[in-house]
């Protein structure tokens, strides 16, 4: 699988890298985006199985992201991975078609947990 | 805004420090005594409320900024990091703990781009802070030190740290 990280920090890129790694994704091909309009570029040229994005980022937010991938009919795999995980939050990030929210602080575990049913 | 002032603001820091930095960080009863000559890191991030503007800035020492990039980024010992790595990971640092502190507000709405500048002596960071703090507390982790103060904001950052 293709794995896109999309994070505005490279510390949060590398963590989250290394966490899939933890998590036992580490055999995936994983690439990277420094926000969400970096994001969609590369969405649109690589293709990626499943987008792992972070929420607050310049240029391009996350939710913003994903809202602009669904209204094109772009049904990517998408997952959010950030420091605010309010009930509010996750309402609409399901309303906007997110498979998951991991929190940060995260754990390996919490990355299997959340992205094992949408690895095959 | 008073309601702010009964929220538990210290668990935030000491799960981001635990999950984050593998640090066990022990909220200090009174502040230690640093180097007011030393160079220093602060990091702000604004939460906008529905009736005004917060913001949790985070301070240490560079040296204490250094220790926490490493553990963030899992650098070795004798591994020297970039200065923009150190500020990029203090930032996330930052953060991640405003963003579990604004999880704690029932009426934040939003959550600025974290912010992170260098000064060249801790004394300074005392004097400029950017609003009326209501919570200050101390963490340390072996002989590293940080800062965690919770202001309510006076219309300064809010300029800064526009939300996005």
């Amino acid at each position: 699988m293709k794995i896109l990280i999309v994070d505005d920090s490279r510390a949060m890129r590398m963590i989250v890298r290394r966490t899939l790694r933890q998590a036992g994704y580490g055999q995936h091909d994983i690439e990277e985006a420094a926000n969400g309009r970096e994001g969609y570029d590369q969405i649109q040229a690589q293709h990626p199985d499943l987008v792992l994005c972070d929420w607050n980022m310049p240029e391009m937010t996350g939710i913003e992201l994903l809202q602009k991938l669904k209204s094109e009919g772009n049904g990517v795999k998408f997952g959010f991975v950030t420091s605010e995980s309010t009930d509010e939050m996750r309402a609409k990030a399901d309303e906007a078609g997110a498979l998951f929210l991991i929190a940060k602080p995260f754990t390996p575990d919490s990355f299997k947990g959340a992205l094992a049913p949408h690895m095959s | 805004m008073g309601k702010q002032m009964d929220l538990d603001f210290r668990s935030p820091a000491e799960e981001a420090c635990s999950v984050l930095l593998g640090w066990d960080a022990r909220e200090l009863e009174r502040a230690p005594r640093l180097d007011g000559d030393s160079p220093s890191l602060r990091g702000e991030v604004g939460i906008a409320l529905s009736g005004g503007e917060m913001c949790v800035a985070i301070d240490c020492l560079h040296r204490d900024a250094v220790a926490i990039a490493s553990a963030l980024l899992g650098a070795g010992d004798d591994e020297t990091l970039p200065q923009e790595d150190v500020r990029d990971a203090f930032g996330e640092l930052v953060n991640i703990i405003g963003g579990n502190i604004k999880g704690l507000m029932k009426e934040a709405v939003q959550l600025s781009i974290p912010s992170v500048h260098e000064v060249r002596s801790w004394r300074q960071l005392d004097v400029d802070l950017p609003g009326e703090p209501i919570s200050q507390m101390w963490f340390a982790h072996e002989d590293h030190h940080l800062r965690v103060t919770v202001l309510v904001m006076t219309g300064q950052l809010s300029k800064k740290g526009e939300p996005t």
